[in-house]
């Protein structure tokens, strides 16, 4: 279970896409705070922000994309502040993110052990080869690749090995908060759940704060302590992990709980979610998800909802307003 | 249901030869094989939705290109209503091509970019002589109708770069149906759908198997899906099958112990449910040169003497559902 210390407290975020068709607000006033040591997952349909989401963490969206409000503090510094000298000592050192496709992200190259001595070197000044060969070893071997592997190239080690060599990159400085984005979408289901069970031990290990972006509700399921579901652009819910599941409060997550195979049930009836998501450069009026709510009444189209405490979880939906108007 | 077979596979093989490098290229010897279809047999019966499960390159697309004679077999025999495909001339195949159809898994790249909606959909009439022109557009919006994409006259003109990923796989799957085929290869038809959609594609499938009286085979490599939809469902390992059986007795009473690891290994959407079964380790090993004996001996975890020496037939354990593993033989 994680500590009450907040490694990372997004603050009214808001990150904008200018393309040729308009500005694309990919996030919009979204705030999030990740405690030392927790797993959070942060689930949502392609297309919500989830990615941008881990990327402004670094404060590094992609191009064009840009933070346009917002702050972003990492151990109460303000990481939009920071010049990009000073950025590169934390990317990597302090936070590190591992990408769905670790074909794309290796080197084909460069055997795997350089990947780790390299990312060493550039943070470690002075450290030498040996020394860093040493440690790339230890830590690959703890994530169960043997060392005669450690020559090879990526594309002689299977999809699992390698996805397991991007986790040994992300953690060769000791990196305090790990972003998986979608670490497991091209693995196959048993090396799935090899792998989570891997990250699971590791994170203990190291002493990790986990954020897990993922679209796969079963996972979010398995591995985290709270989950953050986004939709839109935004947040819509914040909760412990079981109580979310227990019983979802905003009606995106109850649908998308709904239509989810479950796999231990016999005969499980699975309703299908109305419409589609939102265009971001046209979003709905008000709240996001209203053109697709059954619940939604006048005010969900009117203005768009701003979290609201309810049961020590936060949700953004009119349903839970404790401000009547 | 009757039981009544569309589609027979009589010990069904494909290799795939490996290139060699230029010396190895001298050396007949060196040839080797990927076995990507090794040797399966199984019926799929009229009007039910077949699972054919597994993780990647267990050969299940291969299989569903075989049937649909994308690719012609190493050896064996396929069957369309008792006539053996593999035997026809490409004239004879075109009345059979007709009646079975495809769906794949990406609707980005299985509509061509540059032909809009209408073209792409009369395309299929025209090569099959179907209709007049007239005829032909109405039967085109009719489908657009049928597969929920509305109002059809404004997405006939649109290309697929204009419609939503959802849209598109709407489109893949009018295309599919508009010869009116009976047997339709569904390969991943979904995994490429945002959560929210999903349901509304496996509904859409099933709504107009019914009208069509159609007989799908699904291809997946997610037991959850294929939990929702089909009826009978078959587990292919490394170019074999290693079970088959009713959807439900496969989900009650998986038998080979691959079944039982596989769906233990689905992540449950319930933090409170726990993984029973321990994960096997490692993964699918090398199909050019996959173990000898049962394929999944290594990884077993109740694995016996004989597994390493002999290849473990499918064998009927109880009314329907088969299994390839010595602990029941």
């Amino acid at each position: 279970m994680h500590s009450l210390e907040k490694i990372i407290q997004i603050r009214d975020l808001e990150v904008t896409f200018p393309i040729r068709e308009g500005d694309l607000i990919a996030i919009a006033s979204v705030s999030l705070e990740i405690y030392k040591g927790e797993t959070l997952g942060l689930v949502g349909e392609s297309g919500c922000g989830k990615s941008t989401l881990g990327f402004s963490i670094l404060n590094a969206v992609p191009s064009p994309g840009r933070i346009t409000k917002g702050k972003i503090l990492f151990h109460n510094e303000n990481l939009l502040d920071k010049s990009e000298s000073e950025l590169r000592k934390i990317r990597g050192k302090k936070i590190s993110m591992i990408f769905q496709d670790p074909m794309t992200s290796l080197n084909p190259l460069m055997r795997i052990d350089r990947h780790i001595i390299e990312t060493i070197k550039k943070h470690e000044r002075g450290t030498n080869t040996h020394t860093a060969r040493e440690r790339a070893a230890f830590l690959l071997n703890k994530l169960g690749i043997i060392k005669e592997r450690l020559f090879d190239f990526p594309h002689q080690l299977s999809g699992g090995m390698r996805q397991r060599v991007m986790i040994g990159i992300g953690l060769a400085l000791n990196a305090e908060l790990l972003i998986a984005d979608e670490p497991t979408t091209s693995l196959d289901v048993i090396v799935e759940a090899q792998f989570l069970d891997q990250l699971k031990q590791l994170k203990e290990e190291f002493g990790l704060t986990l954020i897990l972006i993922t679209h796969n509700m079963g996972i979010v399921a398995q591995i985290s302590d709270r989950i953050a579901v986004m939709y839109g652009g935004k947040i819509m819910e914040v909760s412990e992990a079981e109580s979310l599941f227990k019983r979802p409060l905003h009606p995106y997550t109850e649908g998308l709980l709904n239509s989810i195979p479950n796999i231990k049930l016999y005969d499980d009836n699975l309703e299908s979610m109305p419409g589609f998501p939102p265009d971001l450069l046209n979003p709905p009026k008000g709240c996001r998800f209203s053109p697709r709510c059954r619940y939604a009444f006048d005010r969900c189209f009117e203005e768009s909802p701003h979290p609201y405490h309810y049961e020590d979880r936060l949700v953004s939906c009119y349903k839970y307003a404790n401000d009547k108007s | 249901m009757v039981l009544e077979p569309i589609v027979e596979l009589q010990n069904v093989k494909r290799y795939f030869e490996v290139e060699r490098d230029f010396i190895q290229k001298f050396n007949p010897k060196a040839r080797k094989f990927v076995k990507a279809v090794d040797g399966v047999s199984f019926n799929i019966e009229k009007g039910e939705v077949f699972g054919l499960v597994g993780e990647s390159g267990s050969g299940k697309t291969t299989t569903g290109k075989l049937i649909l004679d994308v690719i012609k077999p190493t050896a064996g025999k396929i069957l369309f209503e008792k006539t053996n495909l593999t035997q026809l001339s490409k004239r004879e195949m075109k009345l059979f091509r007709r009646r079975m159809q495809v769906i794949f898994q990406d609707p980005y790249a299985s509509l061509n970019p540059r032909m809009k909606t209408g073209k792409a959909l009369t395309q299929p009439l025209e090569i099959h002589g179907i209709g007049t022109v007239k005829e032909r557009k109405q039967r085109v919006l009719d489908m657009l109708e049928h597969v929920g994409l509305t109002p059809p006259q404004t997405v006939y003109t649109r290309y697929p770069h204009q419609l939503s990923g959802g849209q598109r796989q709407r489109v893949v799957i009018a295309r599919a149906l508009i010869l009116n085929p009976d047997f339709v290869v569904a390969d991943e038809p979904i995994a490429m759908a945002d959560v929210s959609m999903r349901v509304l594609l496996l509904d859409l499938m099933m709504n107009l198997k019914r009208e069509f009286n159609l007989t799908y085979l699904f291809i997946t490599h997610d037991l959850a899906t294929a939990k929702y939809i089909c009826n009978r469902i078959a587990i292919m390992y490394l170019g074999k099958i290693i079970e088959i059986g009713s959807l439900k007795e496969v989900f009650r009473d998986p038998l080979q112990p691959y079944t039982k690891a596989l769906l233990s290994a689905i992540p449950i959407p319930d933090p409170e449910a726990k993984r029973k079964e321990p994960i096997p380790k490692g993964e699918i090993p090398n199909p050019i040169n996959p173990p000898s004996g049962c394929r999944f001996h290594p990884r077993c975890p109740s694995r016996m003497q004989r597994c390493d020496k002999e290849v473990p037939p499918l064998n009927e354990v109880t009314p329907g559902h088969f299994v390839a593993c010595y602990l029941y033989y």
